[in-house]
């Protein structure tokens, strides 16, 4: 199994793939900014899987934790954020 | 579904893509089960493992 892109605490941006067919990255977190919290494990690709493909090798997912106010517009309580699970061909590494 | 799904047939992917594939007419008006029952049949005629013209014949027969 290939290494982890990413490390916790590494600073990343959600890619703003064409939308096409079944995705497990919602729409409006793509192009936002946010940090690895966690790596989840490793998992067969469900966007393959969902069109009858093996989904291997097993792709990274990690926990990204995004600030709301990366967000959404005018959002103003900085201390809150949104974790969401990402597949790693989502992510590209940000500047921090 | 658990039988379908243990036999290789489909798998929860699949379900779901399809699913979010519905038509906005049949999405809307029908509850969760009925959607998973589209669901099922679209993907047994998407596989070949049924025809639409077996399901309605079959559904014609007990009714």
């Amino acid at each position: 199994m290939a290494e982890p892109a990413f490390k916790p605490g590494a600073a990343v941006r959600v890619r703003d793939l064409p939308v096409k067919g079944h995705m497990r990255t919602p729409g409006y977190i793509r192009g936002r900014k946010g940090r690895i919290e966690t790596l989840q494990g490793f998992f067969p690709n469900p966007e393959r899987l969902a069109y009858g493909a093996d989904g291997l090798p097993p792709v990274p997912l990690y926990l990204v934790r995004f600030p709301q106010s990366e967000i959404w517009p005018g959002y103003d309580s900085a201390g809150d954020s949104l974790a969401l699970d990402i597949f790693e061909h989502w992510l590209e590494p940000a500047e921090t | 579904m658990a039988l379908l799904r243990a036999r290789g047939l489909f798998n929860v992917d699949e379900m779901r893509r399809t699913i979010e594939s519905l038509p906005p007419e049949i999405y809307g008006r029908h509850d969760y089960y009925e959607r998973w029952l589209y669901t099922i049949e679209r993907l047994l005629i998407e596989k070949g493992v049924l025809t639409a013209r077996e399901i309605e014949d079959r559904l014609a027969a007990d009714g």
